[in-house]
């Protein structure tokens, strides 16, 4: 899993290794990591505000810089200790007992105990506050403290993806957190030092960080720049040594600036997909949408536009998820042929619709549209395509008011109950595109509720075959995300969600 | 004089709580929910509607004004949706990084402009007058944003000479403070210097053969004299329009400027909050701009009262 998965053409990421919590600096290379300096980042879009569990794209790289979480994943999904030093889940799968690491000190100087991590999901499970996700704490039912250093949960069901959620507890001070959005209360490698909204924020090395000797750094500065050729340009230009949210159209540029190196981040954390409304013409008819599965060049939009970083999929899981199946994954490969059969079979010929997209959401996400349009305009159908703003397509995307929405996803990384249990495109109520069935429903509940590995997985191969059949959400490939840096910049990695994991990163020059 | 501006003043004041009520309706008939916008497009509705309940929209549209309306009276401009920071707190840092490039520009454009409108209508329809024309042309055609880009291909990334983007405070480092200001305040300026030159060139060539230039010259007048005294004088009544048109237009003009150089004014705020839709940072950034439009009209005409003294007697100018 550390590895990119099958079918990867990336011109190799020696210096990198993903989803690795503690052991990517051991992993990396052949010299230990050196102690000091100052990471410089530059970002499109500068820190929303201190909130961890406020998980958006402004955030990422202030999450696990200034918290921690419970656990963290190591490359094969197993559960590693950070907040919480051990844990007993229950058989039943309906309880869960970890104990807290010990002398694990906030940046206000006071000793976390277990009424923080209670105060910590409690503001979770606060709707109010607006947590992308607060759906993976609604299911427990209690939070027990039976001594200061330890924590039961009890699940209102079977909960065996618990350690997502534990994965996203960033356990709060509940002291210094009075005001969250505008003032910092972790415990993690960095602490705040200075911030000035849209200009630049400084963190500083945690010096009593429980991790020693990490991290490595003195102190990571970020700064915004919105623009993305003005992003390019400053790094090239030596004034910063890493930046990420750049389009992919500057990953070819970057990449052959021998002072530079280019990667992905950690691949299948976010997916490309093509939401199809199932209530409406055309897309009511099941054979119209298995024809546009056919007829999306996926090879042509990874070659073309992702520069060959990330695999082609028509599964929303990457190579190591429980839900993965190699022989389910490209089941739809290009074919206009059949595309046009099935159109035909449909009695669709001739037919058109309109996609939405929004380049300030997705910007790649216009490229994929025109190819798709070039091929279906091969087999006689049209697709319009319309751009709009952020705010109209999230407002189009939630009320499901759309033919095709050009979308994203992410989750896809964590256990696929996650996904399937909030994911707008995935969940089986209140789905965006109106699909609905009990088969499906019952599958996913069943699948969210069983222990054991081996009927989970079986499971979910029954809800892969549905969606392939059904096709109301079209993946199309992992989202890159990457991050182009410095040569001195070593021991980068990422944890599910893609977030940074910033105290393994050094600095050797 | 004073009964002038004391009128103007009065009249700012109207058209100011004019401006917020129409402030306040406008950017609510934007499509987009901004609690929607916050939670993002995954959330279940009953989170959406926490939300909504917390950034206080769920209260009927006339009892969300007269709130807001209220606070503001006492210099409270509510706070932001996202990072719960006073809106006066984040103007107030936003706005001098704003105001130092939007004044750098107007220098700058000042600087190039007079000298070389007033050459080229000195000597008109020659080499100098061909090559500035052509080229202040040449400067209003060109896309501001390119213009910025060339200069930091060039002065950034293969001189080396200046960075490519990013602000110092004066305060903490002057040096710095300036070399991060001039390729934004060079780029900003471009379309303002080129329009300035041009307009100048034609204000001073319309004087020089004004009657009371000839008069001065018969009378003895040495050249200095009468290009101050006379000349000067009379077309910057004219220019002083044009520059209370442009110090708006290069207000308007920096937030493309401040997203290409990363220049952290209030411009950049103000295009986030649009698209993220934090109502009371669009509401607090748009009535600082009214504000500041209506000031700097009300400077201009009471510059008029320094170069025309028709004005500070109390007659009208005329011709």
């Amino acid at each position: 899993m550390a590895t990119a998965g099958v079918g990867v053409l990336t011109t190799a990421m020696p210096f990198v290794r993903w989803g690795v919590d503690g052991s990517a600096a051991r992993a990396v290379a052949a010299m230990p990591p050196k102690r000091g300096g100052t990471l410089r980042v530059a970002l499109p879009l500068d820190v929303a505000n201190f909130d961890p569990f406020y998980l958006v794209y402004d955030n990422f790289f202030m999450q696990r810089t200034l918290y921690d979480s419970l656990v963290q994943y190591d490359e094969h999904m197993h559960p590693v200790p950070q907040a919480a030093e051990s844990w007993e889940l229950a058989k039943d799968g309906r309880s869960i007992r970890i104990r807290l690491r010990k002398g694990l000190l906030f940046h206000s100087g006071r000793a976390m105990d277990a009424s923080d991590v209670v105060f910590s999901i409690r503001y979770v499970q606060d709707k109010s506050h607006g947590s992308q996700f607060t759906d993976l704490f609604q299911l427990i039912e209690s939070v027990e403290t039976p001594d200061p250093s330890t924590v039961v949960l009890r699940f209102s069901r079977p909960y065996p993806a618990v350690f997502d959620a534990l994965n996203l507890t960033f356990v709060l001070d509940k002291d210094a957190a009075t005001d969250l959005k505008a003032k910092p209360a972790g415990s993690g490698p960095f602490k705040l030092e200075q911030w000035l909204p849209g200009n630049q924020i400084r963190f500083v090395r945690n010096t009593r960080y429980w991790d020693s000797p990490r991290p490595y750094l003195d102190a990571i500065v970020q700064r915004t720049i919105a623009d993305p050729n003005s992003l390019a340009a400053t790094l090239q230009s030596g004034d910063v040594t890493m930046i990420w949210g750049f389009p992919l159209s500057l990953y070819a540029p970057l990449q052959r600036d021998p002072r530079l190196k280019v990667a992905p981040g950690l691949i299948g954390t976010n997916y490309y997909d093509l939401a199809l409304r199932v209530t409406r013409p055309p897309f009511d008819n099941k054979l119209f949408r298995q024809a546009i599965n056919f007829a999306i060049d996926r090879e042509q939009f990874v070659k073309t536009v992702l520069y060959g970083t990330v695999p082609a999929t028509d599964l929303p899981f990457p190579p190591g998820s429980l839900a993965y199946f190699p022989d389910l994954d490209r089941r739809y490969t290009y074919d206009l042929d059949k595309a046009r059969a099935l159109v035909k079979q449909a009695g669709l010929n001739d037919t058109s619709f309109t996609a939405i997209s929004s380049t300030q959401v997705i910007p790649d996400g216009a490229a994929l549209l025109q190819i798709v349009q070039a091929s279906l305009r091969q087999i006689g159908v049209t697709m319009t395509i319309q751009n709009v703003e952020a705010a109209r397509w999230t407002q189009l995307d939630h009320a499901g008011n759309f033919q095709m929405l050009m979308h994203s996803f992410g989750r896809a990384s964590y256990d696929p109950a996650t996904l399937f249990g909030a994911a707008i495109m995935w969940r089986p109520t209140a789905n965006a595109t109106g699909y609905s069935s009990p088969e499906y429903t019952r599958l996913i509940t069943d699948a969210a509720s069983t222990i054991a590995p081996a009927q989970r997985r079986a499971l979910y191969r029954k809800i892969d075959e549905l969606m392939l059949e059904e096709c109301w959400c079209i993946p199309v490939a992992a989202d890159p995300t990457p991050f182009a840096m410095a040569k001195s910049v070593e021991g980068l990695s990422t944890d599910r969600s893609g977030v940074p994991v910033l105290k393994n990163v050094w600095l050797s020059s | 004089m004073w009964r002038y501006v004391l009128g103007r003043v009065w009249q700012v004041g109207v058209v100011l709580v004019l401006a917020s009520v129409a402030v306040f309706l406008l950017i609510r008939l934007l499509p987009g929910d901004p609690a929607l916008v916050y939670a993002g497009p995954d959330a279940s509705n009953s989170v959406i509607q926490s939300v909504r309940v917390q950034m206080g929209l769920n209260a009927p549209l006339v009892t969300q004004y007269l709130i807001w309306a209220h606070h503001a009276l006492v210099g409270d401009l509510g706070r932001s949706f996202a990072n719960d920071y006073p809106v006066i707190q984040l103007l107030e840092e936003r706005l001098p990084a704003t105001m130092e490039l939007a004044v750098a520009a107007l220098v700058l454009a000042l600087l190039v402009s007079l000298p070389l409108g007033i050459l080229a209508a000195v000597k008109q329809a020659s080499l100098v007058d061909y090559l500035v024309t052509g080229v202040s042309g040449l400067g209003l055609a060109v896309p501001t944003f390119w213009f910025g880009f060339v200069l930091i291909l060039l002065f950034a990334i293969r001189l080396h000479w200046l960075p490519a983007s990013g602000y110092a405070a004066v305060t903490a480092d002057p040096s710095a403070f300036l070399g991060h200001l001039l390729l934004p305040a060079s780029t900003l300026s471009l379309p303002v210097t080129c329009a300035l030159t041009r307009f100048v060139k034609t204000a001073f060539a319309d004087i020089l053969d004004m009657d009371y230039v000839r008069t001065a010259r018969a009378k003895g007048l040495s050249s200095p004299a009468i290009l101050v005294r006379h000349e000067l004088r009379n077309a910057l009544i004219s220019v002083v329009t044009v520059v209370g048109l442009d110090a708006g237009r290069l207000l308007g003009g920096a937030v493309i400027i401040e997203s290409v150089f990363a220049w952290p004014g209030v411009g950049r705020l103000l295009l986030l909050a649009i698209l993220n839709r934090d109502y009371a940072v669009i509401q607090g950034g748009l009535l600082m701009f009214v504000t500041a439009f209506m000031l700097i009209n009300l400077l201009t005409d009471v510059s008029y009262g320094l170069f025309d003294p028709r004005v500070r007697i109390g007659g009208a100018p005329t011709g």
